[in-house]
């Protein structure tokens, strides 16, 4: 024989019951493709995987920041529909994950996956995304051949390789990617002799047109970015304005942007702000991307000594005209990168200090790369090859002007436009 | 589970597959309503379970019971979801959550309670559970939901009254 409910209890239940009926979904469950599900596995597996799970956030270590080049809204905007983000785990994992929740919402790439060639899809080190595909860069074994960009559906689909660079970033019509890599210099005795270029490829065609070289091999392009109407691209990264020079009195740091339908002169590419000198420990200027659907430029300022020591990085919106910024938000952490998502909100991915370390490469521009405050990967000047970056980031969200982490332990991130 | 959807997904389950498709459907509202309860925001609570229901879908589901597991996988999520808010809350000025949908009143109320004491007093009183599958649920005995029920009623009994 049960006891009398309690009133309040029974109060509770209807009030339950009203409110729940006042509480419809907003939207439609999206049903998952697989229809039918296995019988449960022995409990101690998911153990170990919970385990491993929290070992491996445990030791995640570095947070970027990155800007939304895709994004929909201008910051603070509101509204829009529920924003996800696509992050590269550090086991090969492309997934779709909620800002929300920090749920993972798809798995496009498994651990172990290949691409259509048979490539393994592993050691992924950098990712872009169109409103329907991500594009992957991978490494490759082997430190003499270059990394490959592999198109990925978001919808699901086989990852099928496009293209060979670093820091790619695909325009806003999903038609165009640039790219930047080191490419032999054409006649050189060497093939140590090497120039960073910047290269437009049609992603119908294959057609690849250079559009911006270097003019010395200390210069490093750490991250691209389309303008809405696809005509314009920021650069920002390490820059050597004479071949000859010594890279202490040759090297800038800083955003360039770059006319796509003008001709490179001395006014094209130009920087948005003053360049810095990365050995004068000076305030940098990275990350240069474009904001909401006008063409508004942000980047980001971080005065850290190094990339790995903690400070403080500011989020700066840039008049081009006058050449002044204006504060956007300001966070307590170093940042290398950061998007606004389609809801306006910041999204931020922090590396902290610990698994910090400095990448063995030349001493020039392993020092030009630690003032920039992010090694995402490095470029070396031995005939064209690449060496990934060891860093690890977490996906980080501001929602009242405080951070919350939606996913650690990730190699790259980039919103889902 | 809600009145709506109790009993009609329970024929669903089958010892060699489960109409997961078909639990899906069934069991969305109830469960985003139970999502809701329990971490006091609408718009984070469908994202919550549709990202169980996407676990589910890869994963290995109860045969016997997918119902009972489908909401313990949601209860697990929100719980899980509530202590990476509380990370949070260690740089948040006003410590306080923010329940940005309706009804707000019931979830404010709701929200004064801890997270077990809310987990076994919304599966008590909107889910319709026995305590001892609510135990289950909170890995418990059933004495301890009693007393986790009686507990947060005291709490709740001032602000009900008002």
């Amino acid at each position: 024989v049960s006891a009398p409910e309690d009133p309040v209890g029974s109060q509770l239940r209807k009030l339950m019951l009203d409110a729940a009926r006042q509480i419809q979904p907003s939207r439609a469950l999206r049903v998952p493709t697989s229809g039918t599900s296995t019988p449960p596995r022995r409990r101690i597996s998911r153990v170990v995987v919970v385990l491993g799970a929290c070992v491996a956030a445990a030791s995640a270590a570095f947070v970027v920041v990155a800007f939304g080049p895709r994004a929909q809204v201008a910051p603070g905007s509101g509204g829009g529909p529920a924003a996800e983000v696509l992050v590269i785990r550090a086991d090969g994992r492309v997934q779709v994950v909620s800002l929300s929740t920090g749920g993972v919402l798809r798995t496009l790439v498994g651990p172990g996956a290949v691409d259509v060639a048979g490539n393994r899809l592993d050691h992924p080190v950098a990712v872009t995304a169109s409103a329907d595909a991500a594009y992957v860069t991978y490494r490759r074994s082997g430190v003499t051949l270059e990394p490959t960009i592999e198109r990925i559906p978001l919808t699901g689909g086989p990852a099928r390789p496009v293209a060979s660079g670093i820091d790619a970033a695909v325009s806003r019509d999903d038609t165009k990617l640039a790219l930047f890599r080191f490419d032999a210099v054409s006649g050189a005795q060497s093939s140590s002799i090497v120039t960073g270029n910047v290269t437009v490829q049609n992603l119908a065609t294959g057609a690849q047109q250079v559009v911006y070289s270097s003019t010395g091999a200390v210069s490093f392009i750490e991250s691209l970015s389309w303008s809405p109407d696809d005509e314009d691209l920021l650069m920002s990264g390490l820059f050597a304005n004479a071949a000859s020079a010594t890279p202490t009195a040759s090297t800038e740091v800083g955003v360039q942007l770059l006319d796509l339908e003008q001709p490179l002169s001395s006014n094209n590419p130009h920087f948005v702000l003053p360049p810095t000198n990365p050995f004068e420990r000076k305030t940098n200027m990275s990350d240069g991307q474009f904001v909401g659907s006008n063409g508004e430029i942000a980047v980001l300022s971080n005065n850290a000594p190094s990339a790995c020591e903690p400070s403080a990085t500011r989020v700066l919106s840039v008049d081009t005209r006058s050449r002044t910024t204006s504060e956007i938000a300001s966070v307590n952490f170093a940042v290398s990168q950061a998007y606004f998502d389609t809801r306006g909100t910041l999204v931020a991915l922090e590396r902290s200090t610990p698994d910090c370390r400095e990448v063995p490469t030349t001493a020039s521009t392993t020092t030009a790369l630690s003032a920039l405050g992010s090694v995402k990967s490095v470029g070396t000047t031995g005939g064209g090859s690449f060496t990934a970056g060891p860093s690890r980031y977490a996906v980080e969200v501001r929602r009242a002007g405080t951070w919350t982490e939606v996913a650690a332990d990730v190699v790259a991130a980039t919103i889902v436009p | 589970m809600g009145p709506e959807a109790s009993g009609s997904v329970s024929e669903l389950g089958d010892e060699a597959s489960i109409d997961l498709i078909g639990l899906f459907r069934t069991s969305w509202v109830d469960m985003v309503r139970l999502a809701t309860f329990l971490i006091g925001s609408q718009t984070a609570a469908e994202d919550l379970v549709q990202d169980t229901f996407e676990r589910l879908a890869v994963r290995d589901v109860d045969a016997a019971a997918p119902v009972r597991y489908l909401r313990a996988s949601v209860v697990n999520a929100c719980r899980s979801y509530r202590r990476r808010r509380l990370v949070e809350f260690r740089h948040r000025p006003s410590g306080t959550f923010c329940a940005e949908d309706h009804p707000r009143e019931l979830l404010d109320v709701l929200g004064r309670l801890s997270m077990r004491q809310r987990t076994a007093v919304v599966l008590r009183y909107y889910a319709d559970l026995p305590e001892s599958e609510i135990a289950d649920i909170l890995h418990c005995r059933p004495g301890t939901v009693r007393s986790l029920v009686q507990r947060a009623l005291l709490e709740l009994k001032k602000e009900l009254s008002t």
